[in-house]
Formats: C-alpha cells, sequence, structure tokens
C-alpha cells in the first residue's frame, strides 16, 4: 500500500476528537461513512509535522488491523473505518500522556490518501492531548534490630514504587530520578518489575519530562 | 552558484593585457590633448558611437578618462534632453547642468595645457532622415547647445562629423542632404551652426558600401586626436571653415586572433588533466579511512570531540553506585560490574544515561552554529585532500551510500568494565546517530555541489570554444602554438597539477587569467612592436622580411580609400597624418620614406598604426553626388 | 365535539367553529361581466337601463365576493409589525397571496349563500374527532385554509385538536439567535427522535425560515433580522409513544423574539404578548457581553446587556406581580461557547463536556427512549452555574431571584470559525460549473486569503470594492444546540428525565461515608431509621440519604 498525504479536503472532513469521559475511548465527528487514521505521539507533539515521515514508514510497515502500531519510536498509528468505528463506538485509547490526532483517510487502487486536518477551532480540534496523573511512592528501606525488633535501622537504600499498570505506554526517560547530582532515566523494565532500589543516604527526587505525565 | 567563464572573456582578458604592456614604457610628450574638449552626439543614431569613440579616446589618452566629456542631445516632445554619458553610465542632465559640464572643463583640477578655446565635436548619423529637413532640425538645436556652452565668453571651435547614409535606399535624402552642404560655403544655415564639417560617408571611393559605421567611428576617433593638437597647422586645418572627407587606412598587431590561438592551446592543455569519467569511489577499499572514518568505524572527528567533551560526563565509580538497582543484595562495587551485567542490573538505566548523554550533546550541537561549522570547514577540508572532484560529485550523487557508511560503526563489546565500555559505547552513539553525522554529510554535499559547478563552469568554456572562427591565419596559428607549447613544455605539469586540485570555481577563472599572464611574461614577443612582431613571425615562416615596407605599402598605398565619393578629384590634402607611437623602427621607416608634409601624431601605442588624410569637399564635388 | 383555540398570533380564544377560512376561489383583475363602455360598477349602476341590468350587477356582485383584495382585519394586525411575513412558496405558483384571498365567515348568511351545507345548518366539514377543519363552496372547492375569527392570521392544519405549547426564543443582540434557530430546525427532527419524538412541520414558516437563513461551510451567514418584524410562529406537531396511552400528539409553537425589543417600550408593547403566552422561554446571551469573557468590565449596563433585556422579560412574564418568582420554565443559554475567548475562560472540563453531542438514553432494543439525559446534563448545569455564579454575579443574582425554574445552558451552532468570503461573479461561477462538470460542484464563495484566482472574477459594489461576507470554514458541527429545547419538552412533560436534574443553588452535601454528592433530603416519612434486631433494635432520626452507597444520616 502507497500512502500520500494531501490537503484538506473539508468534504472528507474528520475533527473534534476526544477522550468519551470516564472511558478510554476516543471519539470525533467525521464526514458520513469516512475511515479515519488516528496517530499517537508524544504529549503535546504534532502528528501533522511528521506525518509525511509517517507515510513513508508505514510502507514499508505491516499494520495490525486491530491495535495500534509502533511506527517510530514513541509514535503509533491505527486505521480505523467507519464500520469500527460504529462497532467500538469510537476507538480505544493505546495509552495516555499522549497526543492523539485524527486524520480522515480515504484508499483507492492500492493508495491511500491522508488528509490534512481543517484548521483547528478554539473548541473543535483534531487532536486531543491526554494527560495522566501518577503517584510514585518513594520510601526510605529500613530494617529492625534488637531483641524486640523495635529498633528501626536505615539500611542505606531506598525504595521506588511505581504504579503497576503505567509501563505499557510508558517511553523510556520520561521520569528522571534525581539523585546524588546524576539524572537517570527511569525505564519500562523498572517500571515493570514495580519496586527499584536506589543506594542512597538522600532521598532520590523523581520528576517527569514528560508533560502529560503528572506526578501527584 | 555558477558564474559563466567564456572563452571570449579570456582572450579579451588577454588582449587587454597585451596592451597595459604596450603602454608601460610611455613617456608623455606630445600626446595629450591640448584643448578642454567635449564630444555631443546628436540623436539616437549618433550615440551608437559612444562606445566605440569614447574607447578609442581613451586608448590613446588613457589618463583624461574622468577630463573627456560626452554628452548625448536627444529631442523628446519637441524639448532638447540631456545626458552625460561616462564610464558609470548615463545621467540625465538639465540645461544647467550642461552648462556646468562645459564649466567644469575649465577646472583647475583639468590638465589641459590650453584653456583658450573648448573644441566641440559633433557627431550626427544621417540613417534615419526621412529628408534633409531631419538635418535642418539639428542646426538650432546645435546652437542652443552652444548657447548652453556659453558661446558669448568662451571660444569655441567646432566640427560636425556627419555620418552619411547613402545605402541604395537612403539616396534621395543623403543627395539632398549633399545639395544642401554644398551652400555651406556661401554662408547657409550649415555655416552658421558650425565651423567645420567633416563628411563620411559609407559609400566609399572604392565603391564598397560599408556594413556599418565601425571603421568612420575609428576615423573621427583619429580625427578628435590629430585636431585637438598643440600644433597650430594642424588643428587649424580642421578648423578653418570648410567641408572635409577622409581617407583611412589602419594596421595593428593581431592580438584578438593571438588570443584566440594563444587561450584554446591553454585550454587545451588543461583538457588533458581532466580525468576520464568511469571513475567509482564507492569501489575503492581505502574509502572509509579517505571519509575519516576509524576502524571501529566511528567518524574520527566525533571521537574527538567524545573524548574531548563527552567522557567528562560519565559519573564516577562512586556515582556508579546511585544508579537504581533490582535488588538490595549486591554487596560488590559496581564500576567492576561488565557493562552488560551492570546495564542489566541497573534495568536498562544504564544504556538510557548514556543516550542522555548523547541526545545532550546532540541538542547542544543543534543550537551551536558555531561548532557544526567548524567540523563541516574540517570535513571539507578533509574531503578536498582526499578526493579529487570528480571523485567528490560521484560521491555527492551516492550519499545514502556514504551516509551509511558513515553512520555504521561496530558496536563495542559490552564485557569490559562499565566506564571504560563507556567511553567506546559513546563514541559509537555518536556515530550511529544521523542527525550528527548529517553535519558531515552536509559538508560533503557542498562540496559536491562545488564540484559540480565547476565542471559546469569548464563545460561552458569548452562550449564556448565552438562559438569562435579559427585563426584563418596559418601563420599565426603555427607561431603561436609554437611558443605555447614551449611554455607547456617547461611549466605544463605544474600548471595541470594545479588545476586538478582546485574545487571552488572563483579559483579556476582566476587561474586561467593568472596562467594568461604568466605565458605572455615567459616570451618577449608578446610585448613586442607590432612590426617586430611581425617581422619575427613572418621570418620564422621565411616569408618575405621587410615588414616596415609591408606596413607602410598598407597604409599609404593604392588600397587606401576615401570615405566620400566624388566625382571630381579631391585636392591636395589638408593634413596627411601617420597616428603611430614615435621612436618606433616603423616610425623612422616611414619619416625616410613618406613626403615630408606627413604629420605624425605619437600615440604611444606600438600595437597599432594608423594613417589619416583629410581633404577639403568642394561645392560643387558635394552637388554633383552622381545621381541627381 | 367542540374545543377551544388559542390564537397563535394574537392569543384571543375561539371555538372550532367559530374559525374563519380563507377561499379557494380567487376571482383576479377587472371583472369582465360589465359592457365595456362603462367605467366601473358605479358608471354601470347610473347610466345602464337595460332589462338584464340585475342580472349583470348579481353576477357582478358574486364576481366581487370573491375577488383577490386586502383583508383590513389582517392588514391592522401586521401594521404594528411593519407588515405581514406571511410567506408561503405555492402562493407564486397559484399567483395569489394567501391573506389577500377572501376570508369567508360561515357564520354570516350573506357568506352562506355561496357555502354548501353539509347538513341541517351546518356548512362545516369535521375531521374524525369532530373538529371543523374546513367548509365547501357551492362551485365545489373546499376551502380549509383556517383563520383566526379575530385576526384573521392563518391556523395551521390540525391546530387547536392537539394542546398547544407556546415557547419563545430570545435572542439578546449579537447572539446568534437566527444562526441558532436555522441549526435547530434544520435537525428538529434528528433532535426530536433522540427523545423518542417525532416532530412534524404544520405550517410553511419552518421551511421558509430555513430558506432564507441556510447555513453551511462557505455559504455566507444570513444577517441580522429587523427586530421590529414578527417573524411567523413555527409550528410543530410532537408525537409520542405514551404506551397504554398510545399515540400523543401536542402542538409546540415557536416565536421568534428579537432582544432588542425589551429595549424599546414602543417595540415590548407589540411583541410583549408572544413572551407573555410562553409556556417556556429560551434566552440566548451572547458571552462576549460577559467581562469575564473579554476580560472588559462593565462599567454600568448598557441597555442591551442582558440583565436589562432579562429584567423586562421578567417584567413582561409577571405582570402586575413583579415581586413573584416566575414559574415558567426559563433557558439561560450562552451561545458561540466555542470561541477562543469563551473557550479561556471555561474550564477544561466544561470545554470537554461541551465538545461531546447530547447523548440519548436507549431501551434494550435500541430505541429511544423519551427521557432527557440529565446524568449528562447535571455536570455541565454544575460547571455553568459555578462559572456565572463567580464571574457574572448580577445575572446569577437576578435569575435566582427573578426565576423558580431556570437553568443555564451553552452551545456552538456552528462549531467551525468564521472567516472572510468573496463571492464569485455568477457568469464566472457558471462557467467553472461547466468546467468542473461531473465533480462536486465548486464553491462560489472563495475565503479572502486565497489568491488562486484573479480578482477580475469576483463580485464588487457598485465602487469596485470587493464585496466580503462571513462565511462558516466548515466543517459546521453545532454541539448542544438541542440541549435547552429538550430540557424544555421535558418541562413541559413531553419527556421524562433518567435522574433529577439538580438545582445548582442548592448547597452541595457530601455523603459523610462514601464522598459522592450524589446525595438528596430524604421525606418525613422516611426519616427514621431501625437498625439491629429483637432487643438490639435501635431507631434514629435521619435527614438525608447518599444515593452512590445508600448511607443516610442526619444533617447538622
Amino acid at each position: 500500500m502507497r500512502y500520500q498525504y494531501c490537503p484538506n479536503d473539508p468534504i472528507r472532513y474528520a475533527t473534534n476528537l476526544r477522550r468519551e469521559q470516564g472511558t478510554r475511548s476516543l471519539k470525533w465527528d467525521n464526514a458520513r461513512g469516512q475511515d479515519v487514521l488516528i496517530v499517537q505521539t508524544p504529549f503535546e507533539c504534532s502528528a501533522e509535522d511528521v506525518i509525511g515521515e509517517l507515510c513513508a514508514i508505514m510502507e514499508r510497515t505491516v499494520l495490525h488491523t486491530d491495535k495500534y502500531t509502533e511506527v517510530k519510536p514513541g509514535v503509533w498509528v491505527r486505521f480505523v473505518t467507519a464500520a469500527d468505528k460504529a462497532r467500538m463506538n469510537g476507538c480505544p485509547i493505546n495509552t495516555e500522556a499522549s497526543t492523539y490526532s485524527v486524520f480522515s483517510c480515504s484508499t483507492e487502487s492500492g493508495v491511500c490518501s491522508i488528509y490534512a486536518p481543517q484548521r483547528n477551532q478554539a473548541m473543535i480540534s483534531a487532536h486531543c492531548s491526554i494527560p495522566m496523573q501518577i503517584h510514585i511512592d518513594v520510601q526510605e528501606l529500613t530494617r529492625t534490630e534488637g531483641l524486640f525488633k523495635k529498633k528501626v535501622v536505615r539500611t542505606g537504600y531506598f525504595t521506588l514504587s511505581f504504579p503497576q499498570d503505567l509501563a505499557g505506554g510508558y517511553r523510556d526517560g520520561d521520569l528522571l530520578l534525581r539523585v546524588g547530582g546524576l539524572e537517570i532515566p527511569a525505564t519500562r523494565k523498572m517500571l515493570e518489575q514495580g519496586r527499584v532500589y536506589v543506594k542512597t543516604d538522600l532521598r532520590p527526587e523523581v520528576v517527569s519530562r514528560n508533560k502529560g505525565l503528572e506526578l501527584i | 552558484m555558477t558564474t559563466s567563464l567564456t572563452i571570449q572573456d579570456l582572450i579579451r582578458h588577454f588582449e587587454d593585457r597585451l596592451r597595459r604592456i604596450d603602454r608601460q614604457d610611455l613617456d608623455d610628450t606630445g600626446r595629450e590633448p591640448q584643448f578642454p574638449q567635449i564630444v555631443i552626439y546628436l540623436g539616437g543614431d549618433a550615440h551608437s558611437a559612444h562606445q566605440a569613440v569614447s574607447s578609442n579616446l581613451l586608448q590613446i589618452w588613457p589618463q583624461y578618462q574622468s577630463e573627456l566629456k560626452f554628452l548625448w542631445v536627444q529631442e523628446e516632445e519637441s524639448k532638447l534632453s540631456f545626458s552625460e554619458l561616462s564610464p558609470e553610465g548615463s545621467r540625465a542632465l538639465s540645461e544647467d547642468g550642461v552648462q556646468e559640464l562645459a564649466s567644469s572643463l575649465f577646472g583647475t583640477r583639468m590638465h589641459f595645457r590650453d584653456r583658450s578655446k573648448l573644441l566641440v565635436y559633433y557627431i550626427l548619423d544621417t540613417t534615419a532622415f526621412l529628408s534633409k529637413d531631419d538635418l535642418l532640425a539639428w542646426f538650432p538645436r546645435m546652437n542652443r547647445v552652444k548657447e548652453l556652452m556659453c558661446a558669448h565668453s568662451t571660444d569655441i571651435l567646432d566640427v560636425l562629423f556627419l555620418l552619411l547614409n547613402e545605402n541604395l535606399s537612403r539616396q534621395k535624402t543623403a543627395a539632398q542632404i549633399r545639395d544642401h552642404l554644398s551652400g555651406f560655403y556661401q554662408g547657409n544655415d550649415v555655416r552658421q551652426a558650425v565651423g567645420s564639417v567633416l563628411l563620411l560617408s559609407n559609400r566609399r571611393s572604392d565603391n564598397a558600401i560599408l556594413e556599418d559605421w565601425g571603421i568612420c567611428y575609428q576615423i573621427l576617433s583619429a580625427a578628435i586626436v590629430l585636431s585637438n593638437n598643440a600644433d597650430p597647422r594642424v588643428a587649424a586645418s580642421f578648423f578653418s571653415g570648410s567641408v572635409m572627407t577622409a581617407s583611412y587606412a589602419r594596421e595593428e598587431k593581431p592580438l584578438p586572433q593571438i588570443g584566440q590561438v594563444v587561450v584554446k592551446g591553454l585550454i587545451d592543455e588543461l583538457s588533458k588533466a581532466v580525468p576520464p569519467r568511469d571513475i567509482r569511489p564507492l569501489d575503492d577499499p581505502r574509502l572509509p579511512e579517505k571519509l575519516g572514518v576509524t576502524k571501529q568505524g566511528t567518524l574520527a572527528l566525533l571521537d574527538e570531540y567524545a573524548e574531548s567533551c563527552l567522557f567528562a560526563l560519565l559519573p564516577s565509580e562512586e556515582q556508579l553506585e546511585l544508579f537504581p538497582r533490582r535488588d538490595s543484595s549486591s554487596q560488590t562495587s559496581m564500576a567492576i560490574l561488565p557493562a552488560r551485567a551492570f546495564n542489566e542490573y541497573t534495568m536498562g538505566a544504564w544504556e538510557q544515561y548514556l543516550g542522555s548523554i548523547v541526545r545532550k550533546a546532540q541538542e547542544k550541537l543543534s543550537m551551536d552554529s558555531a561548532v557544526r561549522a567548524t567540523w563541516r570547514e574540517a570535513y571539507r577540508a578533509l574531503l578536498v585532500e582526499n578526493f579529487s572532484r570528480e571523485e567528490l560529485l560521484y560521491l555527492a550523487g551516492h550519499l545514502q551510500d556514504v551516509e551509511d557508511l558513515l553512520t555504521a560503526p561496530k558496536a563495542p563489546g559490552q564485557d569490559a568494565p562499565v566506564l571504560s565500555a563507556a567511553q567506546e559505547q559513546l563514541k559509537y552513539m555518536l556515530s550511529s546517530d544521523r542527525e550528527v553525522v548529517r553535519i558531515f554529510l552536509s559538508a560533503l554535499e557542498e562540496q559536491g555541489r562545488a564540484a559540480q559547478d565547476f565542471a559546469d563552469m569548464w563545460n561552458s568554456l569548452l562550449r564556448s570554444m565552438r562559438r569562435i572562427h579559427t585563426v584563418r591565419d596559418n601563420n599565426i596559428a603555427t607561431f603561436y602554438d609554437r611558443k605555447v607549447r614551449h611554455f607547456y613544455d617547461r611549466c605544463g605539469a605544474d600548471i595541470c597539477q594545479e588545476f586538478a586540485d582546485m574545487h571552488d570555481t572563483s579559483e579556476l577563472a582566476q587561474f586561467l587569467t593568472g596562467t594568461l599572464d604568466r605565458i605572455v611574461d615567459s616570451d618577449e614577443i608578446f610585448s613586442s612592436a607590432f612590426e617586430d612582431e611581425l617581422e619575427n613571425r613572418l621570418n620564422e615562416e621565411a616569408l618575405p622580411t621587410d615588414a616596415k615596407q609591408y606596413i607602410r605599402k598598407k597604409l599609404t598605398g593604392n588600397e587606401v580609400f576615401v570615405y566620400l565619393q566624388t566625382n571630381f578629384a579631391l585636392g591636395e590634402p589638408l593634413v596627411s597624418s601617420i597616428l603611430l607611437k614615435a621612436g618606433t623602427p616603423l616610425h623612422n621607416n616611414l619619416y625616410n620614406n613618406l613626403p615630408p608634409t606627413t604629420y605624425y601624431y605619437d600615440t604611444g601605442s606600438s600595437t597599432t598604426a594608423e594613417a589619416l588624410v583629410i581633404y577639403e569637399v568642394t561645392a560643387e564635388n558635394l552637388v554633383n553626388g552622381g545621381e541627381l | 365535539m367542540s374545543c377551544e383555540i388559542t390564537c397563535p398570533y394574537c392569543f384571543r380564544k375561539m371555538r372550532d367553529d367559530e374559525v374563519l377560512f380563507r377561499s379557494e376561489k380567487v376571482n383576479y383583475g377587472e371583472c369582465d361581466l360589465l359592457p365595456d363602455e362603462y367605467d366601473d360598477i358605479e358608471d354601470f349602476k347610473a347610466r345602464y337601463n337595460g332589462p338584464d341590468k340585475e342580472t349583470i350587477l348579481s353576477g357582478y356582485r358574486d364576481w366581487d365576493f370573491f375577488a383577490e383584495g386586502d383583508d383590513p382585519t389582517y392588514e391592522a394586525f401586521w401594521e404594528k409589525f411593519n407588515g405581514t411575513t406571511e410567506y408561503n412558496p405555492a402562493d407564486d405558483l397559484l399567483h395569489v397571496k394567501a391573506y389577500r384571498r377572501k376570508v369567508i365567515n360561515p357564520g354570516l348568511p350573506a357568506h352562506r349563500k355561496y357555502l354548501k351545507p353539509q347538513g341541517t345548518d351546518d356548512y362545516f366539514i369535521r375531521d374524525e374527532q369532530g373538529m371543523v377543519t374546513q367548509i365547501e363552496l357551492k362551485t365545489g372547492e373546499v376551502c380549509n385554509r383556517r383563520v383566526c375569527c379575530h385576526c384573521h392570521n392563518p391556523l395551521p392544519d390540525s391546530y387547536g385538536k392537539n394542546t398547544v405549547k407556546f415557547a419563545a426564543v430570545i435572542g439578546i443582540t449579537g447572539a446568534g439567535k437566527t444562526v441558532y434557530l436555522s441549526q435547530l430546525l434544520q435537525r428538529m427532527k434528528e433532535y426530536a427522535v433522540k427523545v423518542g419524538l417525532s416532530a412534524i412541520v404544520s405550517n410553511t414558516g419552518v421551511r421558509a425560515f430555513l430558506e432564507s437563513n441556510r447555513i453551511a461551510a462557505s455559504v455566507p451567514l444570513p444577517g441580522s433580522t429587523a427586530a421590529t418584524k414578527l417573524q411567523q410562529p413555527l409550528f410543530y406537531d410532537m408525537v409520542r409513544d405514551a404506551k397504554e396511552h398510545g399515540r400523543v400528539t401536542e402542538t409546540f409553537v415557536l416565536y421568534d423574539v428579537a432582544g432588542e425589543v425589551f429595549t424599546e417600550a414602543g417595540l415590548l408593547n407589540k411583541f410583549a404578548p408572544f413572551v407573555s403566552h410562553a409556556d417556556g422561554v429560551i434566552v440566548l446571551i451572547d458571552p462576549m457581553q460577559f467581562s469575564e469573557v473579554t476580560g472588559v468590565s462593565n462599567v454600568g449596563v448598557s441597555l442591551d446587556h442582558p440583565v436589562t433585556v432579562l429584567d423586562a422579560v421578567h417584567s413582561v412574564l409577571s405582570p402586575g406581580n413583579i415581586n413573584e418568582k416566575c414559574q415558567i420554565p426559563f433557558a439561560v443559554c450562552i451561545s458561540k461557547a466555542d470561541t477562543q475567548m469563551v473557550q479561556q475562560v471555561l474550564s477544561s472540563e466544561l470545554r470537554d463536556m461541551l465538545r461531546e453531542d447530547v447523548h440519548s438514553i436507549k431501551d434494550a432494543s435500541g430505541f429511544n427512549l423519551p427521557i432527557f439525559n440529565a446524568a449528562e446534563y447535571n455536570p455541565i448545569l454544575q460547571e455553568l452555574y459555578e462559572f456565572i455564579q463567580h464571574k457574572e454575579m448580577v445575572l446569577a443574582q437576578q435569575m435566582q431571584t427573578n426565576y423558580a425554574n431556570y437553568a443555564y445552558f451553552a452551545f456552538t451552532a456552528l462549531g467551525c470559525d468564521v472567516g472572510y468570503f468573496k463571492k464569485i461573479r455568477d457568469d464566472e461561477y457558471e462557467k467553472l460549473k461547466r468546467q468542473r462538470l461531473g465533480q462536486p460542484a465548486p464553491q462560489q464563495y472563495v475565503q479572502l486569503d486565497d489568491d488562486s484566482l484573479p480578482e477580475s472574477v469576483f463580485e464588487r459594489t457598485g465602487l469596485g470594492e470587493l464585496s466580503t461576507y462571513q462565511c462558516p470554514i466548515g466543517p459546521v458541527l453545532p454541539k448542544r444546540v438541542e440541549e435547552p429545547l429538550l430540557w424544555l419538552f421535558h418541562k413541559l412533560g413531553y419527556i421524562g428525565v433518567n435522574t433529577p436534574i439538580i438545582d445548582p443553588a442548592r448547597p452541595k452535601i457530601c455523603c459523610p461515608e462514601c464522598g459522592s454528592y450524589e446525595t438528596e433530603a430524604l421525606p418525613p416519612e422516611e426519616q427514621t431509621l431501625t437498625t439491629g434486631w429483637g432487643p438490639f433494635k435501635k431507631s434514629r432520626h435521619v435527614d438525608h440519604t447518599c444515593r452512590t452507597c445508600g448511607y443516610c444520616w442526619e444533617l447538622e
């Protein structure tokens, strides 16, 4: 399949992308029977900046039909036909802390035309940023000593506990650990592990480099 | 960007160079204009004479560039308009401006020796005239111009150079004009308007009809030079109140032909240094090394940067302990762990940390244009050093292959202790970064473009050779081919090498003109007087050797024609003159063989000799144009 | 069966057999019964003495009865509003304006002589329910154009048979009432279906309104309507399935009222009946009149400010008893909620909610239930209430004081930006259409920054200036325009509600057990809570319950 990025065609509009309240579903408005391409990019990164590049990448990539496909680091795409949209009542989001964009598209003779979205309006937009709030528990690791195990002793370690459901869409380096003058990127593997240890006497600080990932 | 360079440009440069040499040993006597003068072109057709007249005059009086004045008068919608013509271009003047122009000729900064008179030369071309009335219309205008020149307070000597077009289609008008000019001697409006008339027709005494006014422009230039003269006899002849005409002959050094032979020889020689087309630098096993790639596949320039700037950002052994780990059980020092183990134990944080160092470096580089420019320049120097123009052109055309080669470093081993492996890893990551490597590729692209521009310029030069005619005079071609061959035998190899090493179009023109200058300096034949050059050349070919006699014949023999057809013979010449460089053997030869009344004007130029004879044209010779 | 009808124009009542009819038979031009030599009927009467004089005169009177002409009663009504706005596209085909037809009063003997009796002393034709719907002329024409016997304005086909509810849509200057109404009427059927109703248009007013106020991308927006003109009422028959009661039809009449009429005493008197008789009011407010939106604080309150207009509306709704809270449902709507300046001042939650369409409540078989989705609306109402409470205190106070039954709404009727366009001249446009034959029709209006067409093809004003038009830059995506109307349907009893609509003015009570705000006061009979069993049985007084977790407690 060849993909080409075309100028906006008002007849084939797709816009007003939004997350349905209280669900993990994306919804949008489109022209009757219109197929669309949903593009997930890092939080507040414009899909329009990379769509030309994505067209070239998608040509040489096998795309999943029923889920998102990562076409370049941090950028995922999913084609949703009008029938899919009706069946799924929209399209599920992949992960949070990302920006989603909807592009209308049409396929003819092996060429898929992807249309530029119309100019954003103050309320109606083809883009939707979905932030995420997480809490990371940083605790000093102690042990108890003494006859009645009543004496609390420092071990020289701190533990960091990540939320369980964060790892799926996490990008390495979105969170940083500040410790001893170093800024160490937190990796997906750490999140999968759930709890990690830092050998330090000073409490490590966790900061977010992803504007869509808010630490609470 | 390619600036075009043609063989004509080079020939022109060569000619100019020879002319400059010719004038280097000038002494000043007798070659300067005596009086302030102004040349006035009347109407659009006359204006065409300016280029030739100004350049002829400045060739003889080069030091008077800013003192020789040229005015163009036109009539537009019944009003006179004036423009001063100078090397800088044309400048519109008001009537006040014309007065100021005339006044400026008498200024103290001018070098005219005698400010008692102002010489005014009008040039008028009858080509577009429909009847004599068009001529008559100019006389009141000339009077107005004269008024502006402050005629009442200035002694003006003026002469009208009338270029009479006697083509078959214009004969009627021409005859009317000749008829009217015959009234000059009765003091008619022509006489009222101007002191003298020099009538030059395009119908020569031998019945030939000139296609253009080129030769007449030379005649009137020579007449101006001759008339603005300290010698009262000569000057008086021009301003004696008569209608005149002239015969003219000119012999000169064949500079354009010599230039063509020399320049073509140079191009032919350099063409040998252009290598054959089928070069394939990608097949060269030394290509990575020549592109500055190390044995590990990293770019040497980036390795240097990593060593000087990035290694310092690696954590200390103590800081390695701060990396998050899977558990709290390990008692060993992190620093002794192999890189792979440390990365696994820190759940990939180590690799990410190194990645962040490279990312920061990349961000810094993207904002630091000075570093990027320095790298580009250093890499450009490396490319120029290691590759020919043709190779660079080829590589720039295969940029993807080069990019693949530049961004394929070998992944370093992960078994060395973490910090030492990190150094190789940083180099590896930096050289794997296509964004960073693009800086170097852009240098290659730039050099490829320069090579393409160079090739384009060279090819356009070769193409321009097709537009010039072969030098017909076999004698000139053979003689100068030999001279040039002799030069290449001595210096050809160096010149070709210099040419092969060249990468920039701006250098090419300089190199070619410089080489031509070296050729000129290599043999004194190029700077010798034209009669010597001719003699040398004829001798070489064992042809008749008396060049001076040959030239004399050319200047004064039967093949010299008058530029007006008359029914009756013209009388004795008013002035019979030769314009050439004084003191040369040719001058002596002519002096000894021509009548003593001949006047010699020292032009200071040994590349040319001209013979100009001025005749008075009587009324009957004017009236009787033959057809009326 | 006799039913009472309230005229939707003059609001006077009549029985169904008191209505008048516009004649189907119409005579135009001059009567050809008079011989040519007579100037007119008077001349004929004076000079003609032939034996057939009376026959001719009688024929003339019959002809004249049906002659097209002015109706003084009708004219008198519309004179107050600068002339009638009645327009029926079919009139052009029939070459007579409906209001110039003869009005026949079956009660008058002089008129009856032209009517065909339908029984003993009865000239009416009735429908199945027995309501008078038409009469028949002796010449065979059936006349079913009923008009009010007081003002001679037309009554739609089945008007009067069902309960009638009136609602006024009042647009405060610049609020975009015309665009709102156009979008609402365009999609009325669709919106009605969302709440299990069928909306049937029952007069030509809706069609005429939509024809002259079309909203589409790259098509000029309708201009402002003259406040002094009375627009035709918009009639709908709302049909619903009332289960055991069968199909229920009610007539719903919408009036388009400019806010300006409330700022001028002369106009207010004329238009007041359309508000005072309303069973519900929808007021549209241009958010640019909020100081919070424009960033400019109001210095005094101008004449066309919402607060001034709402005061005047209240005085119309509660005549003579200004101190009483008005009981009719009153929807205060912030229009143009999609504009940049409004979006900037709304909370992100509210912005997100306003981007959504109004959702229907479906039954198990997928049909929409006749239910207003209050669960979806309540958070919007809460946010809007808080916004107005904090930012437009005067308005909030006014609503609280004057109205017992009000709610706030926000919507966008366009959902897209508006830009300046220029029009391609008609001849050039036809050329363009011919060139693109077989492709979708090109647009006749081109956005101003488009320089692909030479300036010479664009329409110019008389002075040679390029004429510019304000057009939506599509796609046009109205959001929540139907919500106030559906709320009104609920308040008028057409539909139910899935959860009680909150009273935003009431303090929010949090459940001490689960923290939910879904709490309510208990009725007195349920205020005793008994726990335990047997000897451990204990009773205590509670007055609140949590609908989320079921906990009951006594509020301190």
